[in-house]
């Protein structure tokens, strides 16, 4: 209600009010910068031992959207969509390469995000890596069952939103999110081990 | 997809409740349900086993999406090859590879020659980046940690380059987890955790010492070891103080946004301060498991630790700690600890009971101690606006607007069942882990009963969204009259997203919420951001079909308050359209419409306007609300202000002096509606020629303003403008002076631009300059004034005639006698169709035109 005038919020809240058309649209808009930032975050010069997908929603945000005082409404909004485009993009570029590879390797996640230097690795290994198209698909399972579990998996997994932003940004206690949290990924882990035995 | 798989999702509705009641139960008592389960169904128990033990699968994942993908989606930034296992560099052997950075590789490697048995972290910059300016930051580094040896910093114990030229560093092998994860693991309490941090406080202070700037301290730099020994890591966008010169050079972008300090993110100079900043994030995330709220970062730690439920930690943290932090999270790096280690020192401190250095004062819950003796809950909502006074050197500033009020009651009536149930409830079953607060030693007070309430509220999903709304609503609109701002919009907000997601925004509710939410965004002084807020429901008011007359008048009122600063002319049409509307109705409404009015007809300086209407509106609510009722009170101090005006300072301070004792008596000696009317009151001697009695009043409003608004509100300018003009009125030029200047900056700093209320600390200020005789600098801030009222204020607006008069009086003083006449003979003119100008300045006017002789002002001055 405070910045209705960027393009940016304009069509952020015409998604969040169901509107399908709009999601294109915001592509578009952001999907460069989502990619600068990762390309950057990559490439850079610091110490940094871990591309957080937190940390690069912050910035996209903050670059896309540096006019408006930043309610977190609109906020929300960009979080939520932005959760939902590193999804698409990650499950994009999978089946693009699997289909490459004439579904050879499937392309994978790993579960845990590098804590530097010392942290224990994981790195390199398959185990701890969950594959990206069994996590589209189960998220779509939990969808149709229970479409706010499956929007807590969508913001905390490819957002990288922390509990209380996603209990924010979906206007719920943290306490539910916790709750609905544990079961949602027991759910996937579920699914997705499932899957791996075949 | 398998089995197991179809289970899960065919009879998913079972499986949940299932796995939801389980997850309910301690983790002993977890088997005994599977095993019934299974006995009755034994596919379904296997899998409530299997969900049972990912849920218990303490690994941090499905988090966040890691490097590997990303970097795979991104090619061109492939990374090259390892160093296998086996091979060597220098005096090492590589081990394994532990992490992959940006920049550099990380390896775990043993001594080569087997000259003892040591292993260590071996840093090796990636290929393809050895450009000139990565080499040296990596250089940078190694010099940095070659002159830190602390026992809490990982030690450098070699480094060179690798036989391809890339620069290597090894450092002392650190095997353990970031610092809140340890914490957690080892379920520390808070002394504990405030003992470990310590450590880290001090390595930090040892490397300040060295002169160095870690820049990237957040938890996964900060690892703890099997011994519980705490080690700050990764120097690698570490810098020298020295180097502050090169602050822009490549790269220096490279921080982690999270945990950045403000000066970093607006890459501003850099300093130790800013890594206090940093050691702040790190022990309130370390103490809450957040970091601090990015939209608020000063909301209290016990506050985050209440409402993620965990109350011991809430209690235990209320106080110092909230203090401590509240310190070294300011975003100004003047106002944190001036050091790491008097940061820790404060910690120690409080370790070991002993008062702490943090002030008070400063903190953002200076309310809690004025709740804790006025738990009263006002009728009706605060919706504060600032008026201009009649005269320039004084803000004679009226800020009570309830023209909200009525629809505080609406809502109220409306959701009486609701409402009524709430508080019964609250009432019945207080919070067990707080049902009386120790440190105070009494009962709750009604403000920590609405945020209880709001929480509980908020927190149960299952309810009607348009319920929640409404009572989110209604205890927002409690707050408003508490003059609990941010706590109002905060509780607002939630109840406007709610309607939102119902689609419910044209409803009356949804406008009536709308105007509690702009009076509360304008209480805590953003008057811009209230006026889009106000401005909207003014607009779905205008639209709504049919229109609801008693509604479009309190949007009306409400935009009006919200306008007043920036369009004084437009505030009073809007205001009259108010009053138009409700003559139709009658009621107290009208009443409190009408004191509005003569407020804002005084503030344009039409005083006799003003005198019917504050008349009128005092007889309206002494006959409909009653005597002794807060607007009846409000109405009769109008009436004060307004004679005050008009010169009869024995009936305007009597009145003004009956009304703010009631509202001592039935409000609070700091309520900010006791405050404006104690205001008031020093202006009322101000003006009755009592400069002593008002500069008493004005000295204590500043602090009271202070504790209640905030430091950096446009209320606390206010008491210091009017200080500055009984300082004036007392001849301590040199400190009336100072005090306009922080004044102007203070409202540069917080008001939207464009306020006219800037004038006013100028105006004050050129009558000090000529007073002293420097009309070079008169004649800038005079420049600087007409440049702030340009065409915002109508040409005979007391204000423009007055700086109009100074001008000529500041040109005179320069030898411009010519342009100085021509200037003063305009403001004399109309100075005599302008009944809002005071006699001393129409002295002075005039005097100054008379001294310039040529044209005798003989006339003007017999009128």
């Amino acid at each position: 209600m405070h910045d209705e005038s960027t393009p940016l919020t304009t069509l952020l809240v015409r998604w969040s009010e169901g509107d399908v058309d709009a999601f294109p649209a915001l592509m578009d808009l952001a999907y460069d910068d989502l990619r600068a930032i990762a390309h950057r975050r990559l490439r850079a010069a610091g110490a940094r031992e871990t591309l957080s997908t937190t940390a690069l929603v912050h910035e996209a945000y903050l670059r896309l959207d540096a006019h408006s005082g930043g309610s977190w409404e609109s906020r929300a909004r960009f979080y939520a969509f932005a959760a939902r485009a590193m999804r698409h993009i990650l499950v994009d570029h999978a089946r693009r390469r699997n289909a490459d590879k004439r579904g050879g390797d499937v392309v994978c996640l790993t579960f845990e995000e590098a804590q530097g230097v010392s942290a224990v690795a994981t790195a390199g290994a398959d185990n701890g890596a969950v594959d990206v198209i069994a996590t589209d698909a189960a998220l779509e399972q939990l969808a149709a069952r229970h479409p706010r579990m499956a929007r807590i998996v969508e913001l905390r997994f490819f957002g990288g939103l922390t509990v209380p932003e996603t209990a924010k940004t979906l206007s719920t206690s943290v306490r539910t999110v916790e709750r609905e949290w544990t079961r949602a990924r027991a759910y996937l882990m579920e699914a997705l081990s499932d899957h791996g035995n075949h | 997809m398998g089995t197991t798989d179809e289970l899960l999702w065919s009879r998913w509705e079972e499986v949940d409740r299932c796995l939801d009641a389980a997850l309910d139960l301690p983790a002993a008592e977890r088997p005994a349900l599977v095993e019934r389960v299974t006995r009755q169904d034994a596919e379904l128990g296997a899998l409530l086993g299997r969900l049972l033990s990912h849920a218990a699968d303490a690994s941090p994942r499905l988090e966040a999406p890691a490097e590997p993908l990303m970097a795979e989606l991104f090619p061109g930034e492939r990374v090259e090859p390892d160093l296998p296992p086996g091979s060597t560099v220098g005096r090492w052997t590589i081990r394994r590879q532990r992490g992959r950075g940006g920049m550099a590789t990380v390896y775990e490697a043993a001594r080569a020659d087997g000259a003892y048995e040591q292993r260590a972290a071996l840093k090796v910059l990636r290929r393809g980046l050895d450009t000139e300016d990565i080499v040296r930051r990596f250089l940078t580094e190694r010099q940095i940690l070659s002159s830190l040896t602390h026992p809490n910093i990982a030690r450098l114990l070699d480094g060179g380059s690798t036989t391809d030229g890339r620069p290597y560093l090894v450092l002392e092998l650190v095997d353990g987890e970031p610092i809140t994860a340890w914490a957690r693991s080892h379920e520390l309490d808070v002394p504990q955790r405030l003992t470990l941090f310590l450590g880290v406080a001090d390595a930090v202070h040892a490397a300040h010492r060295q002169l160095v700037v870690h820049r990237d301290i957040k938890p996964s730099n900060v690892m703890v070891d099997g011994d519980g020994r705490v080690r700050l890591l990764d120097f690698g966008i570490a810098r020298l103080l020295e180097q502050g010169s090169e602050r822009t050079m490549a790269g220096s972008r490279a921080l982690t946004p999270e945990y950045a300090s403000p000066e970093q993110l607006r890459d501003g100079p850099i300093t130790t301060a800013s890594d206090v900043y940093q050691l702040g994030i790190l022990l309130h995330e370390l103490l809450t498991g957040q970091r601090p709220q990015s939209e608020n970062p000063r909301t209290r730690p016990s506050r985050l630790a209440s409402e993620a439920g965990n109350q011991p930690v809430a209690r235990r943290l209320r106080g110092d700690i909230d203090l401590v932090l509240d310190k070294a999270l300011r975003s100004e790096p003047e106002e944190r600890y001036a050091s790491a280690d008097e940061f820790a020192a404060d910690v120690r401190r409080h370790l070991r009971g002993l008062p702490i250095q943090a002030h008070p004062e400063s903190t953002t819950y200076r309310m809690r101690k004025f709740l804790g003796r006025h738990p009263i809950v006002l009728p009706g909502s605060a919706a504060t606006a600032i008026a201009l006074a009649g005269f320039m050197t004084l803000l004679g500033v009226q800020n009570q607007r309830l023209g909200a009020e009525r629809d505080a009651a609406e809502a109220a009536s409306r959701r009486a069942q609701e409402t009524q149930e709430l508080f019964v409830n609250l009432l019945r079953s207080p919070d067990p882990y707080s049902p009386a607060d120790p440190e105070r030693g009494r009962a709750i007070t009604v403000a920590e009963a609405l945020r209880m309430g709001a929480v509980r509220v908020d927190a149960n999903p299952d309810a009607d969204p348009t319920l929640r709304a409404s009572l989110l609503s209604t205890i927002g609109g409690v707050f408003n009259s508490l003059g609990q701002y941010s706590d109002a919009r905060a509780v607002l907000d939630r109840a406007i997203a709610l309607r939102a997601s119902t689609g419910d925004t044209l409803s009356t509710v949804f406008s009536t919420e709308l105007g509690l939410l702009s009076g509360a965004i304008r209480g805590q002084g953003e008057l811009d951001t209230a006026l889009v807020v106000s401005e909207r429901r003014l607009r779905l008011e205008r639209e709504r079909e049919p229109a609801d007359p008693a509604l479009l008048a309190s949007a009306l009122t409400g935009h009006s308050d919200g306008i007043e600063h920036a369009d004084p002319e437009r505030a009073i049409a809007l205001q009259e359209e108010s009053v138009r509307l409700l003559r139709a109705l009658g009621g107290p409404e009208l009443g409190i419409a009408l004191k509005t009015l003569a407020d804002q007809y005084r503030g344009a300086g039409r005083d006799a306007d003003s005198e019917v209407a504050a008349r009128e509106a005092l007889a309206v609510l002494e006959a409909t609300a009653g005597v002794d009722h807060p607007n009846t009170v409000m109405a009769r101090h109008t009436l004060g202000q307004t004679l005050g005006e008009r010169g009869e300072f024995a009936e305007a301070t009597r009145l003004l002096e009956q009304s703010l004792h009631v509202f001592e008596r039935d409000i609070g000696v700091d309520h900010p509606f006791t405050l404006s009317m104690r205001n008031n009151l020093g202006v009322a001697f101000l003006n009755a020629g009592d400069p002593g009695r008002a500069e008493e009043v004005f000295r204590a409003l500043v602090p009271a303003r202070e504790r209640t608004h905030g430091e950096r509100h446009p209320e606390v300018g206010s008491a210091m403008q009017n200080l500055a003009a009984s300082l004036l009125g007392l001849g301590r030029l040199a400190e009336a002076e100072a005090l306009t200047g922080e004044v102007e900056a203070l409202y540069r700093e917080v008001l939207p631009p464009g306020s006219i209320l800037i004038a006013f600390p100028m105006l004050t200020r050129s009558e000090i300059q000529l007073a002293r005789g420097n009309f070079a600098g008169a004649r800038r801030t005079i420049d600087g004034i007409r440049a702030a009222l340009d065409g915002r204020l109508p040409n005979d607006h007391p204000a423009v005639i007055v700086a109009d008069c100074r001008l000529g009086r500041a040109l005179a003083g320069l030898g411009a006698d010519a342009q100085a006449r021509m200037m003063l003979d305009g403001a004399v003119a109309r100075m005599s169709s302008s009944e809002g100008v005071r006699d001393e300045h129409r002295r002075e006017c005039i005097g100054a035109r008379a001294a310039l002789g040529a044209v005798a002002p003989v006339d003007s001055l017999a009128g």
